[in-house]
């Protein structure tokens, strides 16, 4: 865990629902929802890819709705509830989603999936019959260098597939 | 060399990698994911000038703030690392007396928090004194031109003319000459996730560890002792898993440099430093393939193709050589018959972030030039795209093929990978569709390009022996350890990357021993001098890493037999291995499986039998044999692929939506070829990348604009065509299973597809299009200039 051992920069104690466990820290106004959970929390399933916004590597559940956690502070989470990536699967029982994407090869390198799999999953929840342009209005919102999002395009089928058979 | 039928098993099969779990659930512990007890963190303050001496430094304040621990200079700094060297051009991981590049690192700060390192940059006084900038190569080369290193009279870092035959003569008894001029920009891999390391000096020992994503870990080692002086038995570079890399990683030298020095300042402390995506965008020393061409090709009446000559300036930025220049020549001559070409070479230094490696090494700018020049022979004798490329091709019967410059090709079937990408694309509709969506005065236009991919990468040699290094062999190793249940441990000696490299070694140990993939681990070991191995690059994997593999299997075969000879009183040469059991070859009798031969092997039980040597652990370091001629190929083996496209510009816009996508590939056998699929899917995307979108833009001072994912455009799901795949496959004679590297195949040949295509879309407008990516602007631009658009 990081020291912040600079005297005048202000922090405050927050306290979330993260992945079902309630956790209290007292965390720097200025610090990231993403380096919150990375350092504090040591949730490092939440990857930062270019903390501004873009890549979408660091999107997780804030109160069920994906966002980009590298654009958030710790301090607007106060309060509210968050899924990451580890609280998806239980113990080595993979969720759906997961299964759908190992299956159907949609992550070479892996550091994207886990904000796609958060984004899929909101979407899911909201829309479990999604077309392919809804799929595609959700996966645009991500980058990734490896696949050339076929296979991801291609787990997400299987997603919901999964999910339509109850699992 | 051929792997027996009995160990093929799981090799071939679209098996589910073995990777995924870990990383489907966030496990995968990453550079940045690493805390230590104790650990600073690093942030750089960089050079806001592309050219300036450093007048002074003063970082008291900095020093001065709560958390700073320590504060490193290029001046401290020179007292415990050397400088890096390439071709002439020296220099150190900060800035020593002058900034070559914006971006480049100068002050290092150390602090209890990224957060506060940061603050503290803010209290650093940096006074520099500008200089005149040298924005690109064609200023680089002027003889009045400002000289960036004082090391080198000039800012030519390398200069050659390779000629083979007599490419003088073909052009001038050719029917058909054709020109062209092309400019290709910067561009770089970009990994979702960019460069770390931790670094931590021991001031007992004098030894140091970095742990790092670093590509290729063997550098890393390298830096460790040859830059920092770190003896050999006390340098350790520990990987983590990557983000993707594409080259990127292959040497973090400056990063494993600061921190290390840094670790040292503040006794030992571990130092972490993450490179931020403005940082690897500004100046990650990764960016690549900034050249321009001037061509001329020479053609019989028939489309022939008889000589061409080549004349490439690359622009390095400030830290680089031409060694992604050099790599064409190991694919010269692409997929045709051509005799006589010459290849000629400057690469000069500028102002700007270096260069470094980027999946292909640079042949991708090769083809896309040598295929748009076949399209534009093509027009001028009326031929069709895909017939003028039929005609020049090397044929099948013509392997192993020597190419004019000594450099072999194993094996391919060019006319058949070409016939079935223009069967799957359905070409003859794709052209009637072509001329029904002219005929409503849409601008739609085909490409079909066609390239080689060198892969097997097995060292410095053969053309490569122009490198400073040149003349080095590129192991590979791998440690198989028998677990005393019988199971096996393979350690390999790189990180786990994206490319299922653990997936297809398990396939390839499983099968040797008839074993189910479960009792297999692959895991990533410690990187060590002693146990020589490269790790990924150049499509090396499937093949390098498949040999060190068997190799290692084959060790620990014979010491099974020997012990199952002694166990079942049967000479040795009567036993053979199958379904995970020592067997006699009549397969009657007695048998033995690997958990009793481990047994013994782990001292089970006391009646061991003496002077059979038991270790259940082998390693095999394994080497290719360097090409038989001085000249030779560096690659050990050579797949190839055609790409069909047909896209649409439109007019108003300049935009290209890409309407059709078709690739045909031959990388031999398939270790996995649901892994290759996806890795070409990532290669086309990357491709697509190069040729429409991705561009470092420099301002005329030399000021990097292309800082941030809102400027350094990747391709998303919407720019990347779902691509329909066909393989063909012609076994490697060179390789176990007749595999080839595949992993740079799709971005050799991508670019060159789609760069012919926007250019047959914009044909009946009379415009051609010379310089990437083909973005909406530059279209646009070309069809106002069309003189039917008037
Ligand atoms: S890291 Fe948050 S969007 Fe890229
Ligand atoms: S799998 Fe590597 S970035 Fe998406």
């Amino acid at each position: 865990m990081t020291t912040e051992a600079r005297p005048q920069a202000t922090e405050r104690t927050i306290s979330v629902v993260v992945n079902g466990e309630r956790r209290s820290a007292t965390v720097l106004d200025r610090k990231t929802l993403a380096d919150f959970l990375r350092e504090d929390l040591e949730l490092t399933g939440t990857h930062v890819g270019c903390e501004h916004g873009v890549c979408g590597a660091c999107t997780l559940l804030l109160n069920g709705r994906a966002v980009r956690s590298c654009l958030l502070l710790a301090v607007q989470a106060d309060g509210q509830e968050i899924q990451t990536i580890e609280g998806l699967a239980k113990g080595d029982e993979l969720h759906s989603i997961q299964q759908a994407f190992w299956e159907e090869h949609g992550l070479q390198c892996g550091y994207c999936t886990g904000g796609i799999i958060m984004s899929t999953l909101a979407m899911l929840e909201d829309n479990p019959h999604p077309s392919d342009e809804e799929i595609y209005e959700v996966l645009g919102g991500h980058l990734c260098r490896c696949t050339g999002y076929e296979d991801i395009f291609k787990s997400v089928k299987r997603a919901i597939e999964l999910r339509g058979q109850g699992r | 060399m051929t792997a027996p039928a009995s160990q093929i098993g799981l090799v071939g099969q679209s098996v589910k990698r073995v990777e995924d779990p870990i990383l489907l659930t966030g496990r995968a512990k990453h550079i940045d994911d690493l805390h230590f007890p104790d650990m600073l963190h690093t942030a750089i303050l960089r050079s806001p000038y592309p050219h300036a001496t450093i007048v002074s430094i003063d970082a008291s304040a900095a020093l001065a703030l709560p958390g700073v621990v320590a504060v490193l200079t290029g001046e401290e700094l020179v007292n415990h690392a050397g400088p890096s060297r390439d071709y002439g051009a020296e220099w150190y991981a900060l800035a020593v007396g002058k900034v070559r590049y914006v971006g480049e690192p100068v002050v290092a700060v150390a602090a209890t928090s990224r957060y506060v390192a940061e603050d503290a940059l803010d209290l650093i006084d940096v006074e520099y004194d500008p200089l005149p900038a040298v924005a690109n190569a064609r200023q680089a080369i002027e003889a009045d031109a400002p000289r960036l290193y004082p090391t080198l009279d000039t800012n030519i870092v390398y200069k050659k003319t390779f000629s083979y035959g007599d490419p003088g003569r073909a052009l001038e008894g050719a029917d058909l000459v054709v020109t062209g001029k092309f400019r290709i920009p910067r561009l770089s891999a970009n990994p979702m996730e960019t460069a770390g390391v931790i670094s931590q000096f021991d001031p007992a020992t004098g030894g140091a560890t970095s742990w790092s994503n670093v590509q290729a870990p063997a550098v890393a080692l390298g830096t460790l002792v040859a830059t920092l002086g770190i003896p050999m038995d006390r340098a350790r570079a520990m990987v983590q898993p990557h983000g993707g890399s594409f080259g990127s990683k292959i040497a973090l030298g400056k990063f494993i440099v600061i921190t290390t020095v840094l670790s040292k300042l503040c006794g030992g402390r571990p130092v972490k430093y993450i490179e931020d995506r403005i940082e690897h965008l500004m100046a990650s020393g990764s960016h690549a393939w900034e050249r321009e061409y001037d061509v001329g090709f020479g053609f019989d009446r028939a489309g022939h193709c008889l000589g061409w000559r080549m004349v490439v300036l690359s622009d390095v930025g400030a830290t680089g050589g031409p060694t992604q220049t050099l790599k064409a020549l190991t694919c010269l001559v692409g997929p045709y018959r051509v005799r006589d070409v010459e290849y000629d070479i400057t690469t000069a230094v500028s102002n700007k972030g270096g260069d470094g490696p980027y999946r292909g090494y640079g042949p991708p700018t090769h083809f896309l030039v040598i295929e748009r020049m076949m399209d534009k022979a093509a027009a001028a004798l009326g031929l069709d795209p895909a017939e003028i490329r039929r005609r020049n091709f090397i044929q099948p019967e013509q392997f192993p093929y020597m190419q004019p410059n000594g450099v072999e090709y194993d094996s391919g079937n060019y006319p058949e990978v070409l016939r079935v990408a223009l069967e799957r694309a359905g070409y003859e509709e794709l052209r009637k569709e072509q001329e029904r969506l002219r005929s409503e005065g849409r601008l739609a236009g085909i490409g079909v390009a066609f390239g080689v991919e060198p892969g097997g990468f097995r060292g410095q040699t053969g053309p490569y022996r122009e490198w400073p290094a040149g003349g080095s062999l590129a192991p590979e190793a791998a440690t198989i350890h028998l677990q005393e249940n019988g199971d096996l441990v393979v350690d390999v000696y790189f990180a786990m990357e994206g490319q299922g490299h653990f997936t297809f070694a398990t396939q390839v140990v499983a099968a040797y021993f008839g074993v189910p993939m479960e009792r297999v681990r692959v895991v990533s070991a410690e990187p060590r001098l002693t146990t020589p191995s490269t790790g990924p690059m150049g499509s090396r994997q499937s093949v390098t890493l498949t040999f060190a593999l068997r190799g290692a299997c084959d060790l620990l075969r014979e010491k099974l037999l020997a012990l199952g000879a002694h166990m079942l009183d049967l000479p040795a040469e009567d036993l053979g291995i199958r379904d995970g059991r020592v067997v006699p070859a009549s397969a009657e009798g007695k048998s033995l499986s690997l958990g009793d031969l481990a047994a013994v092997m782990h001292g089970k039980p006391a009646d061991m039998p003496v002077g059979l040597d038991l270790d259940p652990s082998v390693t095999c370091s394994w080497t290719a044999p360097p090409p038989e001629d001085r000249e030779g190929s560096p690659y050990l083996t050579y797949a190839n692929g055609c790409h069909v496209v047909l896209l649409e510009v439109d007019r108003e816009t300049g935009q290209v939506a890409i309407l059709k996508y078709v690739i045909a590939d031959d990388c031999g056998t398939r270790l996995n070829p649901r892994v290759v699929e996806g890795i070409t899917q990532g290669g086309l995307a990357q491709g697509i990348g190069f040729a429409l979108l991705e561009e470092y833009v420099y301002s005329e001072d030399g000021q990097p604009l292309s800082v941030s994912f809102m400027d350094y455009l990747l391709p998303t799901i919407y720019e990347v065509p779902l691509a329909e795949k066909a393989a063909v496959v012609t076994p490697s004679p060179a390789t176990p299973y007749g595999q080839k590297g595949a992993g740079e195949g799709a971005i050799h040949v991508t670019p060159a597809a789609v760069f012919c295509a926007v250019n047959d879309a914009l044909a009946p407008l009379g415009v051609e299009l010379t310089q990437a990516p083909a973005s909406p602007r530059r279209i646009w631009e070309a069809i106002q200039a069309s003189p039917s658009s008037g």
